[in-house]
C-alpha cells in the first residue's frame, strides 16, 4: 500500500470516529431530554391527583 | 460550564470551520517529509488526538479534586464527561499512531515505552468508565471515580516522559523540546499542526459541552425518578 492509502486509513479512522460519536451524542441528548420531559410531566400529574385526594389510589371507586 | 453548553452552535461551527481548513493545510499544503514522505501528514490528526486526551485528563483530575473538596455533583459530570472523550481519543491516537508506525518502522505496534504507557492510560480511564456504571448512588460513584481519576492522572506525565526517560522508538519532542537533536519542523509543517491543533481544541469544547449536557438531563431524570417514586 502506498503512503497516501495509509494517509486515508488515518483521516477516515479519525473523521468517521469523530462524526459518528457527535451523532450518536445529539441523539442520545435528545432522547434524554425527551424522556425527562416526560417524567416531569407525570410526576407533576402525580403531585396534583395527590394535592387533590390526599392519596393516589389506583384502584377504581366501588359502585 | 454554562457557556460551553450554551455557545454550541458556534463551537460547532468553528470547528467544522477549522478542521476543514486543517485538513486542505495538512493534505494539500503542507510539504511531505523529506525521510516519512507522505506518511507524515497523519501526524496531523496524532498529534491533535493526543493533544486533546491529556486535556481531557487534565479535566478529569480538575474536576475529581474539586467535587472531593466542593461535593458539587457538577465537578462529578465534569471529569466524567471529560474522562468519555478522553478515552476515545487515547483509542484514536493509538489507531492513527499504528496506521503511521506501518510505513514508517514497518510494523503496526511494539512494546515502546511511549506506546505500552499510552495503552496503559487507556486501560486506566477505560476502567474510570466502567467503575462509574457500577454505583448506583450518584454521590458514592462521584467520590469512588474522583478517587480513581487522581490517581490514574499520574501516568500523564509517565507517558510524556517516558521517551527522555527509557531508550525509545518513539521520537522525543520536537515543539516543547527542540534541542534534544531533531530538525526542526519546516514553517509550513508546524502552520499545519498548530491550525489542526486549534481545530480539535474547539471540536473538543464542542464535543464536552454537549457531554456535559448530557450528563445533566440524566441527573435531572433520575432525581424526578426518585421524587417520582417517593410519591408513589
Amino acid at each position: 500500500m502506498s503512503n497516501w492509502g495509509f494517509v486515508a486509513i488515518a483521516y477516515t479512522l479519525v473523521w468517521g470516529s469523530v462524526a459518528a460519536y457527535a451523532v450518536l451524542l445529539a441523539r442520545r441528548v435528545a432522547q434524554a431530554r425527551d424522556v425527562t420531559r416526560a417524567l416531569q410531566k407525570s410526576l407533576e400529574h402525580e403531585m396534583q391527583a395527590v394535592d387533590k385526594d390526599g392519596t393516589v389510589c389506583d384502584t377504581p371507586p366501588a359502585p | 460550564m454554562e457557556w460551553i453548553q450554551r455557545q454550541g452552535r458556534l463551537l460547532g461551527l468553528t470547528a467544522f470551520g477549522s478542521m476543514a481548513i486543517g485538513a486542505y493545510l495538512g493534505l494539500v499544503w503542507s510539504p511531505p517529509d523529506v525521510d516519512q514522505g507522505d506518511a507524515m501528514r497523519i501526524l496531523y490528526m496524532h498529534v491533535p488526538t493526543i493533544w486533546t486526551a491529556y486535556l481531557a485528563y487534565f479535566l478529569v483530575l480538575v474536576g475529581s479534586v474539586l467535587y472531593l473538596w466542593k461535593r458539587d455533583l457538577k465537578w462529578d459530570r465534569l471529569a466524567g464527561s471529560a474522562a468519555e472523550l478522553g478515552v476515545l481519543l487515547t483509542a484514536l491516537t493509538l489507531a492513527v499512531g499504528s496506521v503511521w508506525a506501518k510505513p514508517v518502522w514497518g510494523v503496526w505496534w511494539t512494546w515502546d515505552p511511549r506506546l505500552t504507557t499510552t495503552a496503559i492510560l487507556f486501560v486506566i480511564y477505560a476502567g474510570y468508565l466502567m467503575l462509574r456504571t457500577l454505583a448506583a448512588d450518584p454521590r458514592s460513584r462521584a467520590k469512588q471515580s474522583a478517587i480513581v481519576g487522581i490517581i490514574g492522572f499520574i501516568d500523564i506525565p509517565i507517558v510524556h516522559m517516558s521517551v527522555l526517560w527509557w531508550r525509545s522508538l518513539h521520537q522525543a519532542p520536537t515543539i516543547l523540546q527542540p534541542n534534544l537533536g531533531n530538525a526542526p519542523l519546516d514553517p509550513r509543517m508546524e502552520v499545519a499542526l498548530f491550525v489542526n491543533l486549534f481545530a480539535f481544541t474547539v471540536l473538543f469544547v464542542f464535543l464536552l459541552g454537549q457531554r456535559l449536557k448530557l450528563a445533566q438531563l440524566e441527573q435531572r431524570r433520575d432525581e424526578v425518578l426518585w421524587e417520582e417514586a417517593r410519591v408513589v
